[in-house]
């Protein structure tokens, strides 16, 4: 069985070097199309972590009633907001600790309004709401409206919907164009291997001869598929690895706006480096597979 | 050892390549098959090495069915039965042992054993010092030899040879004929060998069955096909 076993590796590196051209051109193919794998999951992956922090940090304000600022009014909207399916946290603010954070983030604020705010305070006692899923922020906010006691409610309105709409878009677009370009390179794969098996027809013809299992002919293809892969996955690896520390080292972590945070290379990089390299074996070997097993199904 | 009763082969374009085909060939006969091309040689081949199933009619081998042979047990089946070609089918990038060790290895035997097994063979076929030669850097007859060994090194009990002597000059296909002489002789494999090369049928007389259109025109003992022209 161990025989077996280094005899396939040591045939599909023979295979390699016996067929060199096919080798590169598969592993070319690989290498373009795992750069767009990479740059699409890399930007995927970001734009996943500043769509989960937005939607973390989206909240909604709920501002109580002055008729309702009692101890027990208030415990009883904050009891029931946290009934609310998909609520994740309720932290109370009361209109003391509203007018410290007001006066604190707005030094420059009109002195009227600082002299109002500190003879007769007119804001309200608030509950602040975090959500689990960003997407049920209006539907939440419009059961809270609807609560005995609250005089109003804000979330950001439809801007803060579309803001996480256009994330969840592109988000879902790099999915799908990942998932097509992996289509893509089994593709391609697929037919760059079946090139070779069809220049090797009368290799395979004479190990059927010889009386080989399919399993014994398909075995050293398969490896050749996996040393494809690697081949391939070189280049995009030492890319993406680099590329992604300059832009992070270039940008300073930061893209556009401190809301676009990008995730710190250590170890996310190394995690993408080994996705590739995974992802390059899982695709030669399936491409091998498909390609060698559809010869053989057909040839008895 | 081989029995073919009632074989009929139609292809699916609707050729008939054979027709109601009834043969007997005993456990270390040597028999050649003639005829015309197209008349059914390869395909009478193929249903021997088990590639085709017959669409009726039973084809049996060392008592093996090998029509009805389920197809993962095909290449168990070839394991008993070596075949040689007018083309030699080697592998170019493997030397002569390699070549031949292949067909061994393929049937996990232990490396040592392989390696006695292949000298045994190579000194059969007198081919010991081209042992690490490339088929490349063969003649046609040696190419051959070196064929020969690797479809007896697993000790086959039927050979199959379809035109072996084809790509070869006289001297060199009775270089090739006297092995298999010798094999036939020597290990007792029936040998069944599909030619062309009426001066080796001639030559080296054994029982002839020509074919012609799917049929069996003749069957004739080792007196000789070509004496009743």
């Amino acid at each position: 069985m161990i025989r077996r076993f280094f005899r396939h590796i040591r045939e599909g590196f023979y295979g390699v070097g016996r067929h060199l051209s096919m080798a590169f051109s598969s592993a070319t193919a690989m290498t373009i199309t795992l750069i767009l794998v990479a740059v699409f999951a890399v930007l995927m992956i970001n734009m996943n972590e500043i769509t989960k922090d937005i939607e973390q940090q989206v909240q909604i304000s709920v501002l109580i009633d002055y008729d309702h600022e009692d101890a027990q009014s208030e415990a009883d909207i904050g009891a029931a907001i946290n009934a609310i399916d998909g609520v994740r946290s309720v932290t109370f603010s009361s209109k003391d600790d509203e007018a410290q954070y007001y006066l604190e983030n707005y030094s420059q604020a009109d002195q009227a309004i600082v002299d109002l705010i500190m003879s007769d305070n007119p804001l309200h006692d608030a509950y602040y709401v975090t959500l689990d899923d960003g997407k049920s922020l209006e539907e939440v906010a419009n059961t809270i409206v609807n609560i005995d006691g609250v005089a109003d409610v804000n979330y950001g309105g439809t801007s803060a919907l579309e803001m996480i709409n256009m994330l969840d878009v592109v988000r879902n677009g790099g999915l799908i164009i990942v998932a097509a370009l992996t289509i893509l390179t089994m593709f391609l794969i697929q037919n760059t291997i079946k090139l070779t098996i069809f220049a090797r027809q009368k290799e395979i013809s004479i190990m059927r001869n010889v009386g080989a299992k399919n399993g014994y002919i398909r075995a050293p293809f398969l490896v050749e598929g996996i040393i494809i892969g690697v081949l391939g996955s070189i280049i995009p690896i030492i890319v993406t690895v680099f590329g992604y520390i300059y832009l992070y080292n270039y940008t300073g972590g930061v893209l556009l706006s401190s809301i676009f945070v990008l995730i710190p290379p250590h170890p996310f990089i190394l995690y993408i480096g080994l996705f590739l390299l995974g992802f390059a074996i899982v695709i030669g070997f399936v491409g091998s597979f498909l390609s060698v097993t559809k010869y053989l199904r057909w040839t008895r | 050892m081989i029995e073919l009763t009632n074989v009929k082969m139609r292809y699916r374009t609707g050729v008939n390549a054979l027709n109601n085909v009834n043969l007997k060939i005993e456990a270390g006969e040597f028999v050649y098959i003639i005829g015309p091309t197209g008349c059914g040689k390869t395909t009478l081949i193929k249903l021997l090495d088990g590639e085709l199933i017959p669409t009726s009619g039973t084809v049996k081998v060392a008592t093996i069915d090998v029509g009805n042979l389920p197809k993962r047990r095909v290449p168990l089946y070839r394991r008993n039965i070596g075949v040689i070609f007018q083309d030699y089918r080697l592998l170019e990038s493997k030397t002569v042992f390699e070549n031949i060790a292949y067909a061994l290895e393929v049937i996990d035997m232990k490396r040592d054993k392989i390696r006695s097994r292949v000298r045994h063979v190579l000194r059969m076929v007198d081919l010991t010092e081209k042992s690490n030669a490339f088929p490349n850097e063969l003649s046609g007859g040696q190419q051959q030899r070196v064929a020969i060994a690797r479809a007896i090194a697993n000790k086959p009990k039927v050979l199959i040879a379809d035109e072996p002597t084809g790509n070869l000059d006289p001297t060199m296909g009775n270089e090739i004929m006297r092995l298999l002489e010798k094999i036939n002789r020597e290990e007792g494999t029936t040998i069944v060998m599909v030619t062309h090369d009426r001066g080796i049928v001639e030559r080296y007389r054994k029982r002839t069955i020509a074919l012609e259109a799917g049929h069996i025109v003749a069957d004739s003992d080792a007196g000789g096909y070509f004496s009743h022209d």
